[in-house]
């Protein structure tokens, strides 16, 4: 208890840039414990989970790039180019869906390593860049796939819905991608992101390798593209090019809600996961409202945005030490 | 003799004010013969008129957007495309078709596009939520409002009075064109003649030295966002007078077309350069690439995917440019 209270009460407040995210996924998980029914029994969590792992994938990616300065808004259409070049794969070409899986998040990584190779080589700043990557991606999906396809091998999704050693397959895969965030930290790398998105000169001076470290930062972000878009596939069995549309913008938010800086070094992938999970509990209280359709798009939007708001105006708060003083004048 | 001189005189005066739009000058007449290679009569006058119309969208799109891009620090607005469906699809639910009420509307969305854009404004200055999450979010929020009025069911009765815009009012070019030169000629004035205008190339060529030199700074960066706004509710309404048709997502597009607009009509995209008659020139160069693609017989994707590689190369061309100047 002592530890706690002198947690709170030193500069690690100020690291706990994750706190207005935690504290708004409680809030709307207890919203939801009163007005969704059944939304404590594990069926409904795990079927939230399987519903959302791409999006949890995503932020989880966007997340590391935030952290070493950078941005990515590619991510929603690197999901569909990759879900229309599966389907395409093992629906049309007879292919055997683990090869193809492989097979897609590779193409995931090397779309990454493009979007790398665009910013770090040709100093592209990083939203333009990502943003015009989004209309050839989605330029390739809509010229491949014009009308949606299903067709994919019951066994890919009676596995997505069953369970790997024991863990629900969805909740596998996001273990799979935090314990390999967990590894790179380890590595130089992980020093090597925070250094870079600290500051892109002094990493450049101190001899960090920086072009190769912001390319590895984009290819990490699209490979967690290429395993979300995986997972989505698998959840839904079907390919379609307008499907993921909105999921960067969603992604994005996660990250700043989850407190992560847009300057870079500052935040941590358990900010963005929280952000995540707020974002999707926002949707599930909005479904079980049973508000009218047409207001269903306008509700979540404005939460989005008053979840900004609040979650970048209380990290202001606590970077300029107003809730630090407080504890030291006691 | 000394008309001779005065002439190359006039001739190195005018040149490094040209000089910027010689790409995209060019690349607009290589478009132009191709595409009358592809089909013939792509550049008759009439063809060239329906050109200019279209880009014309394209063309307010992409001033609103230089506005925004002007200040620099990471400015952007994507917004803009949300902001011209809305005031395009409520332009018919709320005259009804009639003109007498077609002034006021119009004053009343332009109010509405004012307010979103100082939303924009007023989150990404003194709430500092990075513009781009800002504006992005704040698209949704605005496509909400369009899905939550028209109920997914776009009203098409159009009062007459802003049908003109379709209409060929001198020769073969439409009445859209017209609002775009009138547009371009108050903006370009406003950036090189008002303080204020000129105040936005320095905020966005070095915010400190602006800050020194007594610029209100964040007033001023509201006030570009909220104009663009403006820009952007008047681009939705000319471009339903024009179209006459249209559904929930019809403008969606133009975010990334006054993007690429800016990016070959020679404008800094992190601000402090630009001026409206190059991201004018860009508009037109697109909306040409565009037929031409279309002359070509190439689907949707294909066009997009072709739009979008181009707007990485020229970004490649314009920074890796920048990027060995800052190694020398």
């Amino acid at each position: 208890m002592d530890k706690i209270q002198a947690y709170f009460k030193g500069n690690k407040w100020r690291e706990l840039s994750f706190l207005p995210a935690m504290m708004m996924m409680m809030i709307f998980f207890i919203i939801n414990c009163f007005i969704t029914k059944n939304f404590l029994s594990l069926s409904y969590i795990l079927s939230l989970f399987s519903n959302n792992a791409p999006l949890i994938l995503i932020s989880l990616g966007v997340a590391v790039v935030i952290l070493s300065g950078g941005i990515d808004i590619a991510q929603g259409s690197i999901i569909t180019v990759l879900n229309v070049m599966f389907v395409t794969l093992v629906v049309d070409n007879g292919m055997n869906y683990k090869i193809a899986a492989v097979l897609i998040i590779g193409a995931g990584m090397l779309i990454g390593i493009t979007n790398g190779i665009i910013i770090s080589v040709f100093k592209v700043p990083a939203l333009l860049a990502t943003f015009s990557m989004t209309f050839v991606l989605n330029g390739i999906a809509y010229w491949v796939m014009p009308t949606p396809k299903g067709g994919m091998p019951t066994d890919l999704v009676a596995w997505y819905h069953g369970s790997v050693l024991a863990v629900p397959t969805p909740i596998f895969i996001i273990i799979m991608a935090v314990v390999l965030w967990g590894i790179i930290k380890k590595t130089p790398m992980g020093t090597w992101i925070l250094a870079f998105g600290n500051s892109n000169e002094s990493a450049y001076v101190s001899g960090i390798p920086v072009r190769f470290t912001q390319i590895f930062v984009y290819m990490f972000a699209g490979i967690m593209g290429g395993a979300a878009s995986f997972a989505m596939t698998s959840n839904i069995g079907s390919g379609d090019a307008l499907l993921a549309q909105g999921m960067s913008l969603q992604a994005v938010s996660a990250c700043v809600i989850g407190g992560l800086s847009l300057n870079g070094g500052k935040g941590s992938l358990a900010g963005a996961f929280m952000g995540a999970v707020f974002l999707f509990l926002t949707s599930t209280m909005v479904y079980s409202l049973k508000v009218d359709i047409f207001y269903q798009d306008l509700i979540k939007a404005v939460i989005i945005l008053l979840g900004v708001i609040g979650s970048v105006f209380i990290n202001r708060l606590i970077a300029a030490g107003k809730f630090k003083k407080r504890g030291a004048a006691r | 003799m000394s008309g001779e001189i005065s002439k190359k005189s006039v001739m190195k005066s005018l040149y490094p004010m040209v000089k910027p739009y010689i790409p995209a000058i060019a690349a607009a007449l290589v478009l132009l013969f191709g595409g009358n290679i592809l089909s013939v009569g792509f550049s008759s006058l009439n063809n060239i008129g329906n050109l200019l119309s279209m880009a014309s969208i394209t063309a307010i799109a992409a001033s609103a957007q230089l506005l925004v891009v002007l200040v620099g620090g990471e400015s952007i607005d994507l917004s803009i495309g949300p902001v011209m469906s809305l005031t395009a699809l409520m332009l018919p639910h709320l005259t009804g078709g009639e003109d007498g009420r077609l002034i006021p509307v119009i004053l009343f969305l332009l109010v509405i596009g004012g307010l979103i854009g100082f939303t924009n404004g007023a989150g990404s200055q003194i709430i500092r939520i990075p513009p781009l999450i800002m504006t992005m979010i704040m698209g949704t929020v605005v496509n909400g409002i369009t899905f939550a009025w028209t109920k997914g069911l776009p009203l098409l009765i159009l009062p007459k009075g802003i049908r003109t815009m379709s209409m060929k009012v001198a020769g073969p070019f439409c009445g859209i064109i017209f609002v775009v030169v009138a547009l371009v000629l108050v903006l370009e004035y406003m950036l090189r003649k008002i303080r204020f205008g000129r105040s936005l190339y320095l905020i966005g060529s070095n915010r400190y030295s602006a800050a020194l030199a007594g610029i209100p700074i964040r007033r001023n960066i509201i006030i570009a966002y909220t104009l663009a706004g403006i820009i952007a509710a008047m681009g939705g309404i000319v471009t339903m007078g024009y179209l006459g048709i249209g559904n929930i997502k019809m403008c969606e597009n133009y975010t990334m077309l006054s993007v690429a607009s800016l990016a070959i009509g020679g404008a800094n995209m992190q601000g402090g350069r630009g001026t409206v008659v190059g991201s004018v020139t860009g508009a037109i160069v697109l909306q040409l690439l565009s037929s031409v693609l279309v002359a070509a017989g190439w689907n949707q994707g294909v066009r997009e995917l072709i739009q979008g590689a181009v707007l990485v190369l020229i970004l490649i061309a314009i920074f890796a440019k920048s990027a060995r100047k800052l190694q020398q």
